[in-house]
């Protein structure tokens, strides 16, 4: 596709944002060095991976920053893909039939629709936790909350199957191609009305987001554009299994969008927009702000979209640059990022080297706020402290509980028990105003039963190798122990007092279970009670929801 | 009780203890009748998920068209309850014609969206939102309005319970809480449930953090020990509730108890919005039998409800709005039930409002590509709750001055 061809009124992008570069070398062999600790390992593994082990972090460490950055770019093996079927309603066995025998069928097809999401879902975040390929898959998480179609109104699965594979072979490709093919993606299309966009009855929904959340961001168009640019999409619509163009229904006069005037059909439109100097100021925001947790300063955002014009919108040499440069690593970006419901249990899981049921992740990251192939709005997920809220973190802590067994039925009973003596010492007086009986508290119902019903019938709980790792490291006093548990569940460092508070619980459990300092080996029934619990307390700090 | 939780039981308690003083003696103030200043308004949103069908819900008593347009989705005139000569209410629905009578009820009609819009996932995105051209992609209407109402209040200013917390409530620099059980609501396990008690010792290894995850892990540290207290606040005020007043054991029911509970407790300020979902209006087919059962559920809890919250001052004061997508079409469709349309009645209850009938009642030989032509925008509701419960500048929250309702006046 040649993004060149409305070039207007001398506006040359690469004039307009400096000089070239040196000839023969790459723009990023011109950044200085990154000092690479293990720090500066995990933070890259953190953001452009779903996180490491220590051990993982030990040989990225030793192997080097290009050599990690290559292999993220690179990738591995790809995975089998997903296999996927068409659920359509039987349209030639419903001829005829009565409006009881199509609300029938129409049920059966949004249950194999629903059921094919939930499968996706888990193969989803089975490729997140084991593909060779991480940088790829972070990429369609990424795009997945940008481009966003949501499977609640899309309601086919296959198309909604069909965007996410668009953007797994995309994401490490080029943005521009990705925008064209994305305004003849039937599950974008669906997503945003396009199927009702017709030449003499406009719906600029697609035309809308196109401009203001897929490539130049509010205030670089005017609503008039957006009223033109509609015209432009007029006709791209969805018939039986895909993408259609309807001659028909598409505006073939002469469409006037920022400022260039001319017959247009998609693929024009988003040419005309590649084009537009606030297009790769947008897109480079985007990426920055998705691995680094804000938006650059104008010094970077100058050098980066000149990355995007330069490299016609390729994606891989941005992220190349991005992990070469020291601003990626600086003291303000790493550790700050709130993690998703995703990272946080599909880096924990993968810290805690366990291996949880996939449907298990799925539902888990889904309870705790992110809806696989079904973010809440065309804005995608808020993400930062929008994820962590009261609720949240409380159930964070919980859910990852139940998953390594520290958890259970009993403990809600003993939790409601509690709120009650509670209320009645607080209430002594006001209590005796209030006439009437009390409710019994609900035992069931809610996100927290769902998934602890959830793990105690289908026996989820995953056994975590925690002696193994004091074993291999050789640690026996307890700072060493909650050094190494720290070091192995966290993918930040510790604040300096959470150390001295690890290890004084250990002291004090050590104490109350009766074992000796140093002869965890000799009580390892026992030793392992305290370990999980303190395990489990690890991924309850204010640190474990950091990346 | 497990002598391990003492500290943090003692902490808590200390703190809810805090929390609670200002309205501690709530059940002991008289009960004012008429608005009383002092005591906080506050506003209950209640969802009818799926689009109620409004013409069997308010009763055209008078228009002979309706038995023309439905012949197994309605309510016989004869079998309504009479709330004037023109209009009756579903025979299911005896607590709302107590209440109508008793001058605590508004019922708004003809409510309706200005676009058309027969999905309910845009439908819903757009009242949530009150913005028409961005719906869903816009933030909350009650989160703005908590930038000007309740700004200083944290996540607790509103809460959510049940399923489908309303996107009312989110935007990018507000929270509220979202509780579906609340007896769940609580941090479980041993390990994090005994650290409270792990006081650090010794020297700390000198290492700084970066400026950054300092910062954000200050953040965390506040959301964390605040979600500690209100943990326990909500769930000793829901499970330590009492009342006479008997709630139907439905979801419905469970939930509003529970609005009761942290309005009539006196255990901390309690929040300024609440609000709850209930689902199943989306009769396509055989709608009588369904639509009467759904109507019999609403009575009997919004019913109880009305009549728990009579009993404290604040309980009073509150307004709930009961709301629901948009109508049914007026033709009833070949399956015996209604499909999507436009314009339908929303209902305001309270203790403190003026009960009514406000706007305009379906005219019926007069309709919007056959359905009711809404004739309230929805968005008079909110201006009417923003000017007059909250005392707020309505045209902030809503980007457009929407003339008032007199249902508050």
């Amino acid at each position: 596709m040649n993004y060149r061809k409305y070039i207007w009124q001398g506006m040359v992008l690469g004039g307009l944002l400096g000089g070239a570069q040196g000839q023969g070398t790459q723009p990023h062999e011109n950044l200085k060095p990154v000092r690479w600790t293990p720090i500066q390992v995990e933070h890259l593994l953190n953001r452009a991976a779903f996180g490491a082990t220590s051990a993982e972090v030990r040989h990225w460490h030793e192997a080097g920053q290009q050599a990690l950055i290559d292999s993220l770019l690179e990738g591995g093996e790809p995975a089998e893909p997903f296999e996927f079927t068409a659920h359509r309603a039987d349209r030639k066995g419903l001829f005829g039939a009565n409006t009881d025998q199509r609300q029938k069928e129409a049920k059966r097809v949004r249950l194999l629709n629903r059921a094919q999401i939930i499968e996706y879902s888990a193969w989803w975040v089975t490729q997140m936790m084991h593909t060779e390929d991480p940088l790829r898959e972070r990429m369609t998480l990424i795009l997945h909350g940008w481009l966003v179609s949501g499977s609640k109104k899309v309601k086919q699965s296959d198309y909604m199957i069909g965007q996410n594979q668009l953007f797994r072979e995309h994401g490490l490709g080029n943005y521009g191609e990705l925008l064209a093919a994305i305004v003849e993606d039937p599950a974008m299309l669906l997503y945003l009305d396009n199927n009702t966009n017709r030449r003499r009855k406009p719906n600029e929904n697609l035309a809308r987001e196109l401009m203001e959340l897929f490539s130049l961001g509010e205030g670089n168009y005017t609503e008039e554009d957006v009223r033109q640019a509609a015209r432009a999409l007029t006709g791209y619509t969805v018939r039986g299994d895909g993408f259609a163009f309807s001659k028909k229904q598409h505006d073939q006069e002469t469409i006037t969008v920022l400022g260039y005037s001319n017959t247009m059909d998609g693929e024009d439109l988003v040419a005309l927009l590649l084009e537009q100097p606030a297009c790769p100021r947008y897109v480079a925001t985007r990426l920055i702000e998705e691995f680094e947790g804000f938006a650059p300063d104008e010094e970077r955002l100058q050098v980066y979209a000149k990355l995007l014009v330069d490299g016609d919108y390729e994606i891989k040499p941005f992220l190349r640059h991005l992990f070469s440069d020291p601003a990626f690593y600086r003291p303000e970006v790493v550790g700050a990022k709130i993690q998703s419901p995703v990272d946080f249990m599909i880096g924990s899981s993968r810290r805690l080297q366990v291996e949880p049921d996939a449907k298990f992740l799925s539902d888990a990251v889904s309870v705790l706020g992110q809806t696989l192939m079904n973010p809440p709005s065309v804005k995608g997920w808020d993400g930062g402290y929008a994820w962590l809220t009261e609720a949240s973190s409380i159930l964070r802590s919980n859910v990852i509980g139940a998953m390594i067994g520290q958890v259970s039925n009993t403990d809600l009973r003993e939790g409601m028990s509690e709120a009650l003596e509670l209320m009645d010492e607080m209430m002594e007086e006001a209590s005796d105003k209030m006439d009437g009986d009390m409710a019994k508290p609900k035992a069931r119902g809610g996100p927290l039963a769902k998934i602890l019903n959830q793990v105690r019938r289908q026996k989820l709980t995953v056994r975590v190798p925690v002696l193994d790792w004091l074993n291999l490291q050789k640690v026996t006093k307890d700072t060493e122990i909650a050094r190494v548990l720290l070091d192995q569940l966290l993918a930040v460092a510790p604040a300096p007092d959470t150390e001295r508070r690890v290890t004084q619980f250990l002291k004090l459990g050590r104490k109350k279970m009766n074992i000796k300092e140093g002869k965890m080996a000799k009580t390892p029934e026992r030793s392992r009670i305290l370990l999980m619990q303190t395990v489990h307390l690890i991924l309850s700090l204010p640190e474990a929801n950091l990346e | 009780m497990n002598p391990m939780n003492y500290n943090r039981r003692a902490f808590l308690k200390a703190g809810v203890a805090l929390a609670a003083t200002p309205w501690t003696n709530v059940w002991a103030q008289p009960i004012v009748i008429g608005k009383d200043p002092k005591v906080q308004r506050t506003l209950i949103l209640l969802e009818l998920k799926g689009g109620n069908d409004g013409l069997s819900t308010v009763i055209p008593l008078q228009d002979p068209l309706y038995l023309k347009f439905r012949t197994n989705a309605l309510v016989e005139p004869k079998d309504a309850i009479r709330l004037d000569p023109t209009h009756g209410l579903n025979p299911n629905l005896k607590s709302f014609a107590r209440i109508f009578n008793e001058g605590n009820m508004a019922i708004i009609e003809s409510v309706g969206l200005p676009n058309r819009v027969r999905s309910h996932f845009r439908a819903t995105d757009i009242w949530h939102s009150a913005n028409l051209e961005k719906a869903g992609a816009a933030p909350g209407w009650i989160a703005s309005l908590g930038d000007l109402a309740w700004r200083k209040r944290g996540s607790e200013a509103v809460v959510h319970f049940g399923r489908d917390p309303l996107n009312a409530h989110r935007s990018a620099t507000r929270s509220f809480l979202a509780i579906e059980n609340p007896a769940h609501f609580a941090l479980l396990g041993a390990g994090p449930e005994n650290f409270e008690k792990a006081k650090p010792k010794g020297k700390a290894r000198r290492h700084k953090l970066g400026s950054g995850q300092a910062s954000a892990l200050e953040r965390i540290r506040e959301i964390q020990d605040s979600a500690r207290h209100e943990s326990l606040r909500i769930r000793a005020a829901t499970a330590g509730y009492r009342t006479s007043v008997v709630y139907p054991k439905t979801p419905l029911g469970s939930n509003l108890r529970d609005i009761a509970a942290l309005m009539n407790i006196p255990v901390g300020a309690p929040p300024r919005v609440l609000s709850t979902t209930s689902g199943g209006f989306d009769t396509h087919s055989r709608q009588k039998n369904p639509h009467d059962r759904l109507m019999t559920g609403l009575d009997e809890a919004l019913g109880a409800f009305m009549q728990d919250l009579a009993r404290t001052p604040i309980g009073r004061n509150a307004v709930v709005l009961a709301y629901s997508e948009f109508g049914r079409r007026v033709q009833e469709n070949g399956s015996q039930g209604t499909d999507h349309g436009k314009g339908g009645p929303s209902f305001v209850f309270g203790h403190n409002i003026t009960g009514g009938i406000f706007g305009q009642a379906p005219n019926l030989a007069d309709l919007d590509d056959g359905d009711v032509k809404y004739s309230t925008d929805f968005r008079s509701l909110y201006s009417t709750l923003i000017e007059d419960l909250f005392d707020c500048d309505s045209k902030r929250v809503l980007g457009a001055k929407i003339p008032k309702l007199g249902f508050l006046s």
